[in-house]
């Protein structure tokens, strides 16, 4: 259980012309914990996933995920342990049907084929979505894509889930049961979002990032109150801490 | 230029079978001993790219009329010869399954005359070699007004003439040879040829524009280089020995077997010595018969060695017309009834509805 | 653009249909290919002016479209514009073969006539096996057969790849050029400056896409080969429909039915 965290230090990353989209950041993610990821568009969110998956590479700093860490050789493993779900469900699902889809992050893990039929109907049924085994995957809705798409990750049993803006493209209906899906999952989870009510509901931490650098790791709500920080990082105030905050006044004016 | 099946005989449409096969899976082979930078999801997703950019025509000034391109050239340029020629393959094949465009059997040769000779040929031959030039000198520069796309422009138009009028050039050897047309082979040919030139200029310049913008806005996807790791060539020289063998004997069994086929107007002709005499009548390879026909000077067209040149006697006539006439009745009662039974199918499922 | 529209709802339709179109069926789809091959094989051994022995072949063809509840109507629908090259070539043999080949009392067909004729249904027959050939089986099963056939993994993947991402792709772009029409352009051909634009446009994107695939490949542990449980084991039934059809095939091929009942009279 205590395999479930993720430490980096120091971590850096810079594109092939020489800007860095991650300059030292450094955190550590318990077991369990669900962080939220935000910061404005081309703050570095997408990338920082992308290091911690094993998907690319830091030129400097550690990652250490479960007491390993990332590098070139461990790769194989850490993607197993780590699964990533992309922004854009049509670039993660590039399988002709649902179940060859789902089936082929455990085949490529070497299991029997009954394990991965039992996989697949595991993740299915965690999503809810078992009627759409044999569908073909270009003929999805944008929430079914979403959904098969965190189904295929499941599949793999990672113990750490990273989803780059799931909630986005996403009808409220769909958007409602991705987050009812979420809030079942006992894996620590990073989500990079700008769905501030999403992360309200869902995460009691967050880190912001602006510009590659961490500028705030701590509790979501003291980020909700903070407007200089929701500014920098092009957020706005999720109404529900707008009431809260109007409550909080409401209750500071009766008391005097 | 996709041929359908109506355009091929049987021999010849197997020995082209027979060579597309050998070359994907030479092409297949390749692929997974070399070319770094191309994987399975850019061939893919690049193969449907041009799908998609055929469905949209652009107009050739002055002729009023438009085309769209084929991409051989294109997807070569991006990806190297043999991965371009697969991709281009699996487009094919999915043209002639889902639209109809081009015929099952006729496959192989579609796909020699359209992959094969724009991404195995002219692409190799004129196109790379200025490619490799242009990537080694310009590598290094980062100004992307200073390279000058000239060169650009006139290669790819080259090539993409050749890599067409090649495949034209196939498209009428292989009708002739199939002995479908009764055309004779220089005016055939030339006809073809100058058809081609203008869509080969047309698709030249379509591809050369597509370059040049992606060299001035996004040169990093042409500068990657086709890193080949020296695999043994010797490995799939059998490979190319062994379908080049099949595909010959394949070939010539059946068209010896097929240049046995009769026209359909023997059971006319009377059981007298006329029968007796035709049996006697050495069977004539059609493929050796056709070109020996391709360089006669005669115009006229000769299929079978059956001497034919005399107006069939009436009494055979009657016989010959009853036969084609009760084929063909058979064959309209057919499609009325189908017609019948479809028109119904429709009036039930609109009444479900 | 409407063009687009009607190209993305049939290449969806196909897998959908399928299903009411015959892979209820249940014949292996590697064996309606061989014999889908066979078939139109031994269709063109036959001579070009052999009319009489490549109607059957048509009626055999058209009975199925009956099976399969295609509509001879949607077969000239689509080859309306796609045999015009095969037209064009036959159309010169009435007028380059003159030799005679039969005479009903002075009107004289002749074998370029035959050939001409027999040319163009060929065409519509191959077509036509074609359409009965996808339609009865979908694209995807269609593909788990060419596997099963030994033909190369990486193009049955590659065929595969282009059929996930075709729809996408012309969605994209039917994107791109609304987004030019919005703005005024009327018409539904490009002058090639304004079309290598959003063609060019379409290949960064689609570069962009290729790369993201790759990613999501690899972050599932792809490592260059891609690995699937084989299905569709072949079954006693499969062997049965082989048999039938290449008997079929050959009473057709060998026995040459009209020409049998012709002699008989």
């Amino acid at each position: 259980m205590s395999h479930h965290y993720i430490k980096t230090e120091n971590l850096e990353y810079s594109y092939y012309g020489g800007a860095k989209a991650i300059d030292d950041i450094s955190f550590l993610i318990t077991h369990g914990e669900k962080v939220a990821l935000v910061g404005a568009n081309g703050a570095g969110k997408s990338t920082l996933l992308m290091l911690l998956n094993a998907l690319k590479f830091a030129q400097k700093g550690t990652i250490d995920i479960g007491n390993t860490f990332v590098t070139e050789k461990t790769a194989k493993f850490i993607r197993q342990k780590v699964g990533f779900i992309f922004q854009n469900s049509d670039n993660q699902l590039f399988m002709p049907t649902v179940s060859d889809e789902i089936a082929f992050g455990p085949i490529n893990m070497g299991l029997p084929k009954e394990e991965v039929e039992r996989r697949t109907d595991m993740a299915l049924q965690r999503v809810g979505c078992e009627s759409l085994k044999n569908n073909i995957t270009s003929h999805l809705s944008g929430g079914q894509k979403r959904s098969i798409a965190i189904a295929s990750v499941l599949a793999m049993e990672p113990e750490i889930l990273l989803m780059d803006e799931p909630s986005s493209n996403l009808d409220p209906f769909s958007r409602r049961l991705l987050i009812n899906q979420i809030k079942s999952f006992t894996h620590t989870c990073v989500i990079a979002t700008h769905d501030l009510e999403m992360v309200w509901e869902l995460c009691p931490r967050s880190i912001a990032i602006s510009n590659g650098k961490i500028v705030f790791d701590g509790l979501s709500k003291e980020l909700f109150y903070n407007q200089e920080l929701l500014n920098e990082c092009h957020l706005e105030q999720p109404y529900l801490a707008k009431i809260e905050q109007m409550k909080e006044a409401e209750k500071i004016r009766s008391a005097n | 230029m996709h041929m359908s099946d109506a355009l091929l005989s049987a021999p010849v449409a197997i020995i082209g079978d027979i060579a597309a096969a050998g070359l994907i899976s030479v092409a297949a082979y390749r692929i997974r001993k070399s070319h770094t930078h191309v994987n399975a999801a850019l061939m893919g997703v690049l193969g449907a790219f041009v799908f998609a950019a055929q469905m949209i025509n652009f107009t050739i000034p002055g002729t009023g009329s438009s085309g769209h391109i084929v991409g051989g050239v294109l997807l070569a340029s991006l990806l190297g010869a043999w991965p371009a020629f697969l991709t281009l393959t699996s487009v094919i094949i999915i043209q002639a399954l889902l639209f109809a465009d081009g015929g099952i059997l006729a496959l192989g040769w579609n796909i020699i005359n359209m992959a094969g000779m724009t991404c195995l040929v002219a692409y190799p031959l004129i196109m790379q070699p200025f490619l490799r030039r242009y990537r080694s000198r310009y590598i290094e520069t980062d100004s992307v007004s200073k390279r000058p796309v000239g060169g650009m422009i006139f290669f790819t138009i080259i090539t993409c003439l050749i890599g067409l009028e090649l495949g034209a050039f196939c498209v009428t050897l292989e009708t002739l040879s199939s002995g479908i047309t009764s055309l004779p082979f220089g005016k055939f040919l030339l006809f073809m040829i100058s058809i081609h030139a203008l869509i080969g200029i047309g698709e030249g310049v379509a591809t050369a524009a597509i370059l040049v913008f992606i060299f001035r806005y996004k040169p990093e996807i042409l500068m990657q280089r086709e890193v080949e790791k020296e695999s043994s060539g010797r490995s799939y020289k059998k490979l190319i020995w062994t379908f080049a063998i099949l595909a010959l004997v394949v070939g010539g069994v059946l068209s010896w077997f097929a240049s046995s086929n009769p026209d359909g107007l023997e059971w006319s002709i009377e059981k007298t010595e006329v029968a007796e005499a035709e049996k006697e009548q050495p069977r004539i390879n059609i493929i050796t018969e056709n070109f020996q026909n391709i360089t006669s000077i005669f115009p006229d067209y000769q299929v079978n060695n059956t001497d034919e040149s005399s107006p069939v006697s009436s009494e055979r006539a009657q016989t010959s017309i009853a036969g084609v006439s009760g084929a063909i009745f058979v064959l309209i009662l057919t499609v009325i009834i189908t017609l019948i039974i479809n028109r119904k199918k429709k009036k039930q499922s609109a009444r479900q509805n | 653009m409407e063009n687009l529209d009607r190209v993305i709802s049939e290449i969806r339709g196909i897998e959908t249909d399928a299903i009411d179109r015959g892979s209820r069926y249940r014949i292996n789809p590697a064996s309606r290919i061989i014999v889908c091959f066979l078939f139109l094989l031994s269709m063109l051994t036959f001579s070009v002016f052999n009319i009489i022995d490549t109607i059957p072949y048509a009626i055999i063809v058209i009975l199925l479209t009956l099976l399969v509840n295609i509509p001879l109507s949607y077969i000239f629908r689509k080859t309306k514009y796609l045999l015009l090259f095969v037209f064009f070539i036959a159309a010169f043999n009435p007028l380059l073969d003159r030799r005679p080949a039969i005479n009903i009392n002075g009107f004289i067909i002749s074998y370029g006539w035959l050939s001409f004729f027999t040319i163009i249904l060929r065409g519509y027959i191959s077509v036509t096996a074609a359409m009965i050939l996808i339609l009865s089986s979908g694209f995807i099963p269609l593909c788990r057969g060419m596997e099963k056939l030994k033909i190369p993994k990486l193009l049955v993947t590659q065929l595969l790849f282009v059929y996930r991402y075709i729809i996408v792709l012309l969605e994209e772009l039917a994107q791109i050029i609304n987004s030019v029409k919005a703005r005024g352009y009327g018409k539904n051909k490009f002058p090639v400056k304004l079309w290598s634009v959003f063609i060019a446009q379409l290949l960064i994107k689609t570069y962009s896409r290729a790369e993201m695939i790759n990613y999501s490949m690899i972050a599932r542990g792809y490592d260059g080969d891609i690995k699937t449980f084989s299905e569709n084991k072949w079954q006693r039934s499969d062997t049965v429909f082989c048999i039938v059809s290449i008997l079929i095939i050959g009473f057709l091929r060998f026995f040459r039915p009209f020409v049998f009942i012709n002699n008989m009279f």
